[in-house]
């Protein structure tokens, strides 16, 4: 009985069924077609990746505007492919992706480096290496065992920025502290950057490690006894600027860590905010271009011509208009004006000793140790 | 009376529910004309800037296209699997169908970090070049999982009756399974494609790993964190995705309902 | 004789089709055949893409960290670790507890909705489907970024209350805690969950509920007799969808869960980085995908035996 039923609604179904499968085979059909039509669509890109070498960064460094020079020379873009956070990038390189040229920070380098991932770079095939900034050449752990591993290509600098309206106290040079961010006054309303480099690394300068990047264990101590006093004072870690940016500019958040074009930006956007220089010292960062192993005898000059082009002074001018933060190449400022640098929280007169006036970021000796250090006081514990 | 009253609180909460779902949502168009770089209240005025920089962003159109192919791909063929499978594990009374099932099931419980490595690790020994076609490969492992539980839910306990009445009246397997078994999987392989595919629009753990000169969406949007210049070319093609959806569904409505007064055919199975 | 019959191309041709006639009738025949049959793609697919990973998963779990490269040497000792350190369980804790309320919420909130659209819409279902399907279709970080907005300190809520004259501060535990993270992610899966829910109770059998009403029970008798134990393979898929994938979130905690929001994704990730200790990180991968596996295991024969009374 029950199945004499269910076949009345079986076709009863059917003459349902049969409407909706001539819509659904419709659409079927369309998805089919976009399918067949991909591969044709992508063809040229395809080719062009037989004859380009890759190069493996940030996002937002493959505009055409970064690599001008090799764009006249060849005609066609290299290929890119794009990280957003350096670990996830490493793993991937470990896992056995093959990139040919990479963009990462100095602090990367050595283990890079001791991963095996690294070409040493001949300064003789770069074009624009006489320009490079003589500090950027002596960027810790860039330089290793007689070969140069990373040209540095941007830099820049790290520290707190605040809203001067919430707190005047601050705004004295001489009050310029990292102490902004362990202040109980703005409990709430501070943030840290979250990661081991920009972070964790500010509250070891902040306690007054003798050494930041290679600390004693009594040291890390005293650092994750500083970060477990602050991390109820804090709103939020965040590695994404967008974020910080977001709340300096709402109000939510009074001082952040951050990087120097922040302040830069919110300035252009009228909001009441000062980019500290603080006594214990700000912290430069340093980025550039490396050449991995991978990469094919026959691909090896046009590696080196994608170097080229992002050192170029044009490309720096590029970078320092568009992005706020300083390029290698020395002739690249001259482009601009001094007050166009001033707004862009560059000193026009003496941009070597301004970069040497921070801190420079180098490999962290003890990396597992802080992570577990690190992950202890996030969790709470 | 009482009816009709328990009928309007469900549709009144179907409606904020829907409230729920899209009132997040549409503060990205809202924001995507706001004259600011930044995603915060108050409004600052109204711009196209960020649409035409939009435009100008060729990577992020393409990753959109490349987003939009291997979607479509995986929600297809895990649908194909994941309903084969569905139905083998309801239809047949399989010997050892729990062990199957959980195996076909671990791509979901397994972290995207991890999956995303060994992947790699697989096919960089199998000599395969990271491309978009591993990214839909690994898409399409963990979308499965989702399709079969989807498709178990519509088949279980359904069609063993009504197959065997088809056959009985003669019916072959192709034809029970294309006149029978299609129809009432129907609603499932709707809502199983959609979810496939909407599992592989937004994922980026994976597709990070697996990819290889040509980025996903989601890849491209990661990687514009560090530059918060970028970030409203993301919300103007967020909109724009909205928009084209909508314009889409309601173009769809249409011609359903100008067919549905020629045909005089109504109540779609679906 | 088969040698033979191969040696001529119409003899293997014949021994082929003659074959092929047998296996197509064993597998007419047989049910368990014909079910494997159906099952193979998958399977294979999975067999062919599936054991490596898991292999390496394993044997990496099994390996010692050393330096920057791993030591190939059976060991138990990352496991013995996990008990070593209380942080892993206890953000294993604080992961299973967060997803569970997720999951139990956003259950509850999609059921209403997936019964709405099974028996109250009666036009254009499909629609509807993608209608609830749409916001999903923008960039996740985007909705993260929306509820940011929504939530946060001069977002539409506390702008909303102030203009209202209900508060007089901005509201600052809206944002950056337990409490956003289980309303962006009860947000991000509701797709998740409303579909699989609105595919079983949509192939409930009307008559079925007919025949209850006829019995006299009253609609929420209904309900609980017929409607939600017929409609239990979806809800249990829904709250598995859910459930699962956010216990190894990793993005989500850090983007709105303020200076708590770390889980156990974001310790397994970090081993494969800054932390630089795969062998650890799997471990700590087979130990979450085992607990996950056994509570659901164990949800699911309890539930099993709830119905079976």
């Amino acid at each position: 009985m029950q199945s004499k039923r269910d076949v009345q609604k079986f076709i009863d179904d059917m003459k349902l069924g049969r409407l909706s499968r001539r819509d659904f085979n419709r659409g079927l059909a369309s998805v089919g077609l976009g399918l067949v039509a991909a591969p044709l669509a992508s063809r040229p890109a395809l080719a062009a990746a037989e004859d380009h070498p890759t190069v493996y960064t940030w996002g937002g460094y493959e505009v055409p505007e970064m690599y001008g020079e090799y764009l006249a020379k060849y005609g066609e873009a290299p290929n890119f492919s794009l990280w957003g956070d350096e670990e996830e990038a490493e793993a991937k390189i470990r896992a056995g992706f093959h990139p040919d040229v990479g963009m990462p920070c100095s602090y990367k380098i050595k283990k890079w480096n001791e991963l095996g991932f690294l070409k040493p770079i001949d300064t003789d095939r770069l074009e624009h290496w006489d320009n490079v900034i003589d500090v950027l050449k002596e960027v810790p752990d860039t330089f290793i065992d007689g070969k140069r591993l990373m040209v540095t290509g941007w830099w820049g600098l790290t520290s707190v920025t605040f809203r001067t309206d919430i707190a005047p106290e601050y705004i004295p040079e001489e009050n310029h502290t990292w102490g902004i961010l362990w202040d109980p006054k703005y409990a709430g309303r501070l943030s840290m950057i979250d990661s081991l480099i920009d972070g964790v690394m500010v509250a070891a300068i902040y306690s007054g490690a003798a050494d930041p990047f290679n600390m004693t264990s009594e040291e890390v101590a005293k650092v994750g006894d500083l970060m477990r006093e602050q991390r109820p004072l804090l709103r939020f870690y965040t590695n994404d600027l967008t974020s910080w940016e977001q709340g300096l500019a709402s109000g939510e958040l009074v001082a952040a860590a951050s990087w120097n074009d922040t302040p830069t930006k919110l300035i252009k956007d009228g909001l009441p905010v000062m980019f500290m220089n603080p006594k214990e010292g700000a912290m430069t960062w340093t980025c550039g271009i490396v050449l991995f192993n991978y990469v094919a005898p026959e691909m090896e000059e046009r590696a080196y011509d994608i170097m080229n082009a992002y050192l170029s002074p044009e490309t720096g001018e590029y970078w320092i208009g568009e992005f706020g933060m300083g390029h290698s190449n020395i002739k690249s400022f001259a482009q601009f004006s001094s007050e166009e640098l001033a707004t862009r929280g560059l000193p026009p007169d003496d941009i070597p000793g301004y970069i040497s006036s921070g801190i420079f970021q180098a490999t962290i000796q003890n990396e597992p140790e802080l992570q577990a250090m690190y992950e202890e006081v996030k969790a709470g514990l | 009376m009482e009816q009709t009253k328990r009928i309007d609180g469900l549709i009144v909460y179907g409606v904020i529910y829907l409230g729920f779902l899209y009132l997040p949502i549409l503060l990205i168009p809202l924001f995507s004309f706001n004259d600011s770089i930044y995603i915060a209240f108050p409004l600052k005025g109204f711009t196209l800037q960020w649409y035409e920089a939009m435009i100008a962003q060729d990577a992020l159109v393409r990753s959109l296209m490349n987003s939009l192919k291997v979607a479509s791909a995986v929600a297809v063929i895990s649908t194909i699997f994941g309903t084969l499978a569905a139905k083998a594990v309801t239809g047949y009374n399989l010997r050892g169908k729990a062990p199957v099932v959980a195996f076909i099931m671990i791509p979901f419980v397994i972290p995207g970090i991890i999956l995303g490595i060994s992947l790699l690790v697989l096919i960089n020994r199998l000599g395969v070049t990271p491309s978009l076609l591993t990214v839909g490969l690994g898409h399409i492992m963990i979308a499965i999982p989702f399709s079969m539980m989807v498709m178990i839910s519509r088949l279980e306990g359904l069609d063993r009756d009504l197959e065997e009445a088809s056959m009985d009246l003669g019916e072959g397997v192709w034809s029970t399974f294309w006149r029978v078994t299609f129809p009432l999987a129907l609603p499932g392989i709707v809502a199983s494609l959609l979810l496939t595919f909407t599992l592989s629009f937004d994922e980026f753990l994976i597709a990070f790993f697996l990819t290889g000169k040509e980025a996903t969406l989601p890849i491209f949007i990661f990687s514009q964190l560090r530059l918060s210049q970028k970030l409203p070319n993301v919300l103007a093609l967020g909109s724009c995705i909205l928009a084209a959806s909508t314009v889409v569904i309601a173009a769809a409505e249409y011609i359903r309902r100008r067919n549905l007064r020629s045909d005089r055919q109504s109540g779609l199975g679906v | 004789m088969i040698r033979r019959l191969l040696a001529s191309p119409a003899g293997a041709g014949g021994l082929g089709a003659l074959l092929l006639e047998r296996v197509r009738r064993r597998f007419l025949r047989s049910p368990q055949m014909r079910g494997y049959a159906l099952l193979s793609p998958t399977l294979f697919v999975m067999l062919l893409f599936l054991v490596v990973p898991l292999g390496i998963l394993f044997t990496l779990s099994f390996w010692k960290q050393d330096g920057l490269f791993f030591a190939p040497a059976f060991s138990i000792d990352n496991y013995v670790a996990f008990f070593g350190r209380i942080i892993y369980s206890k953000l294993l804790a604080t992961s299973i507890g967060t997803s569970l309320c997720v999951a139990t919420a956003t259950v509850l909130l999609a059921y209403p909705m997936a019964y709405c659209l099974a028996f109250r819409i009666k036009r254009a279902k499909i629609m509807w489907l993608i209608l609830i399907t749409v916001p999903f279709w923008t960039s996740f970080l985007l909705r993260v970024f929306a509820w940011k907005i929504t939530l946060g300190y001069q977002g539409v809520i506390n702008s909303g209350l102030m203009t209202i004259g209900l508060i007089s501060e901005p509201l600052q535990f809206l944002l950056y805690n337990r409490f956003s993270l289980v309303v962006t992610l009860t947000h991000a899966w509701a797709a998740f969950a409303i579909l699989p829910i609105y595919v079983s109770l949509e192939k409930i059998d009307r008559s079925l509920l007919e025949a209850a009403t006829d019995l006299g029970d009253g609609p929420v008798a209904r309900f609980f007799g017929v409607t939600l134990p017929l409609s239990m393979p979806g809800v249990i898929a829904a709250f598995l969808f859910v459930f699962i994938p956010t216990v190894g979130d990793y993005v989500t905690p850090r983007l709105v869960g303020g200076t708590g929001g770390i889980m156990i994704g974001n310790i397994i990730q970090t081993m494969f980085g800054r932390g630089n200790n795969w062998p650890m990180g799997a471990a700590l991968a087979v130990i979450s995908m085992t607990t996950i596996t056994l509570l659901v295991i164990v949800t699911l024969w309890f539930i099993r035996k709830m119905r079976q009374r």
